[in-house]
């Protein structure tokens, strides 16, 4: 369709722990696919681009898989320009991934433009019986950072479309976001956050 | 839609000048002993460049971790498949990535990235024919002329 190129554009980022989920959740939403199995890690970033209509308005998301593992992180605040939106994910059955969130908030807050939309999410919700984080407390966490929640199943299905809804949602709320990601988009620079784009040179 | 396009996010999204400086001063400070993220980082900016030396310079970095690093020879070979792919280097982008492919046939980033490279060199390969077939058909013409001249000759 010749006309979706003039949908207005959000950036969407996706970032936590590796192996939280974050491209099982994206694949089974884009492209209704899961597939455990044969999952890798992924390199640097991946992207997807889906159309999404909230209260009757077409948007085109566009789609930021980021690696979760540590290699990449020093990478990854140039993925942050120009983003309307941040989707933590972090994996319930997991206690580690849960902690390591307050971390992950950090980042996409100093990185993120002023107003992103933040949208917490706990994933592997079908994992029930070795469930290590509750609900309430990751619904506690993401009200601490003025942030929505909600837990998913890429598996199951469950839930799979209601970040992405929410998050486009609450961007179309706020013109001042919309409007700002484009003329913003080449102010953010990686000079100015030089420490933490330079530190991660340690390893 | 359109989600199931080849697309490689890195291969469109150069860093600023002063990004890829940082990247690069960073760099040149640890001088002879660099450390292996380090220089991952900046190979990795300088394969996102849209200029060529840039791009030769990344290419060069990542052969050397990928010599040196076994640990890293994953992203070290979607880097070199990106950064030739780049180059226009078909041949060597499809050998990196069908080395990373060989490893891992269901990383949807190498699947895709495939994509991209069969694409260019199907765009290629018929540009090549046009430009082949208008040799032809030019050869034809003067062949032609100089049988009719070499035919008026011969009367």
């Amino acid at each position: 369709m010749a006309s979706d190129e003039s949908l207005p554009m959000l950036k969407i980022l996706m970032i936590g722990p590796s192996g939280a989920g974050k491209s099982a959740l994206l694949i089974r939403y884009c492209d209704d696919q899961f597939d455990t199995e044969s999952s890798t890690a992924t390199i640097g970033v991946d992207f997807k681009l889906k159309k999404l209509s909230v209260h009757g308005k077409a948007y085109r998301l566009n789609l930021l898989d980021t690696a979760g593992q540590e290699r990449f992180r020093t990478l990854s605040n140039s993925y942050y320009r120009g983003a309307h939106g941040v989707i933590l994910v972090y994996d319930i059955s997991s206690r580690d991934s849960f902690n390591a969130m307050e971390r992950w908030f950090e980042e996409a807050e100093s990185n993120a433009m002023p107003g992103a939309v933040m949208y917490l999410v706990g994933s592997k919700m079908d994992r029930a019986t070795n469930r290590k984080v509750k609900y309430e407390e990751g619904e506690a966490l993401a009200r601490n950072h003025g942030s929505r929640f909600c837990e998913v199943s890429s598996k199951t299905k469950e839930n799979v479309r209601k970040p992405f809804i929410e998050i486009v949602d609450l961007i179309s709320q706020n013109p001042e976001l919309l409007a700002a990601s484009n003329k913003r988009a080449g102010t953010v620079t990686v000079g100015e956050s030089e420490g933490s784009f330079g530190s991660g040179c340690a390893c | 839609m359109g989600s199931n396009l080849p697309y490689a996010a890195d291969a469109e999204s150069p860093l600023k000048p002063a990004e890829l400086a940082v990247l690069r001063a960073q760099y040149e400070k640890e001088g002879e002993h660099v450390g292996i993220q380090t220089k991952f980082n900046f190979a990795w900016g300088l394969i996102k460049s849209n200029l060529r030396p840039e791009q030769q310079e990344g290419v060069r970095l990542l052969s050397d971790i990928f010599r040196t690093s076994p640990e890293r020879r994953r992203e070290c070979l979607y880097y070199l498949a990106l950064g030739n792919y780049k180059l226009g280097n078909y041949a060597e982008a499809r050998r990196y990535n069908d080395l990373l492919l060989e490893k891992e046939p269901a990383n949807l980033q190498a699947s895709s990235l495939r994509g991209l490279i069969d694409d260019k060199v199907a765009k290629e390969g018929l540009m090549g024919v046009a430009i082949l077939s208008g040799v032809a058909l030019a050869a034809g013409v003067v062949g032609s002329m100089i049988f009719k001249g070499m035919g008026k000759r011969a009367k």
